[in-house]
């Protein structure tokens, strides 16, 4: 996919785990699990609030777009 | 009683299918052991060409035309003289060689028949299991639909096939008096109908699957 969720670098800049993290926004590991390893479909507005919150972050800081290989430059 | 998961009708109809397909497997077994053997088995044998059938002689489909000189067919407390008997169909038992020609071409056709019924129920047991279980948005069911209504469709048109040649069969060879054999199409439209209307609900079920999907990976 070309929209990648760059968790795992801000868990690791503010210290937090996994774990810890699901705690405090009130979803689940295994989704948040299926966030961090770029498996997701979608994300809810809620969801991104409530990271954007507990990791003190822009949206623009938990997502990035990379140009896929099968996409040309227009 | 609940449509799906454990003790529900889901799973008694897993129970039915399981049980179909376990006789239409023994079916399949004793037919191909009765095409391989029967050039060596001394005596008649029974071929039921649409329902298995194995004893001692063969029974095939035909379809009838009485002849209203011969068979004169009234309702006298109603005042009716001439009432006349239409697209009569039976099944015509005779004495058959194991090894002829149309005993091993029946016996043939008849494995054909079940290896297409053995795929249509094993695909909608497996439907079923899903049903069985709770979990009925699997991606596979939705080629599994697809394949049941394709097998329905091709059954049907190789049962239809094989009516009409069976009876074709009885009308150049027997003759009864005051009966005419006739060759017809007895294609059941409606089967055909209800696979396509299948076909079209295997299509609402992949949708209904990326939805489910799409569903399970929003975070």
């Amino acid at each position: 996919m070309a929209i990648r969720v760059k968790l795992d670098h801000l868990l690791l800049d503010r210290r937090l785990t996994l774990t810890e993290l699901a705690e405090r926004i009130g979803i689940t590991i295994a989704n948040l699990s299926v966030l961090k390893t770029n498996k997701a479909r979608a994300i809810r507005f809620s969801t991104l609030e409530a990271l954007c919150r507990e990791l003190n972050c822009q949206p623009g800081e938990l997502l990035e777009w990379t140009r896929e290989e099968s996409e040309s430059p227009t | 009683m609940r449509a799906m998961g454990k003790h529900s009708m889901a799973s008694f109809v897993t129970v039915v299918l399981n049980v179909s397909l376990g006789l239409l497997a023994l079916a399949l077994v004793l037919t191909i052991g009765l095409l391989i053997f029967s050039p060596f088995i001394k005596g008649p044998i029974e071929v039921d060409a649409r329902w298995l059938v194995v004893g001692t002689r063969m029974t095939i489909p035909v379809s009838l035309a009485v002849d209203p000189g011969a068979h004169r067919v009234a309702a006298p407390s109603l005042g009716i003289q001439d009432a006349q008997l239409l697209n009569l169909r039976g099944d015509l038992r005779f004495p058959t060689a194991p090894g002829s020609a149309f005993f091993l071409g029946n016996a043939a056709l008849l494995i054909a028949i079940l290896v297409v019924a053995l795929v249509v129920v094993g695909q909608l047991r497996a439907v079923f299991r899903t049903l069985r279980d709770g979990k009925p948005f699997v991606p596979a069911n939705a080629a599994r639909l697809r394949w049941v209504a394709s097998g329905v469709i091709a059954f049907e048109i190789m049962r239809a096939g094989i009516v009409y040649f069976e009876n074709y069969y009885a009308m150049t060879r027997f003759s009864a008096e005051g009966l005419r054999f006739e060759a017809r199409l007895d294609l059941d439209v409606f089967a055909i109908v209800l696979a396509l209307i299948v076909l079209v609900i295997a299509e609402v079920f992949r949708a209904g699957t990326t939805l489910d999907e799409d569903r399970s990976l929003t975070i």
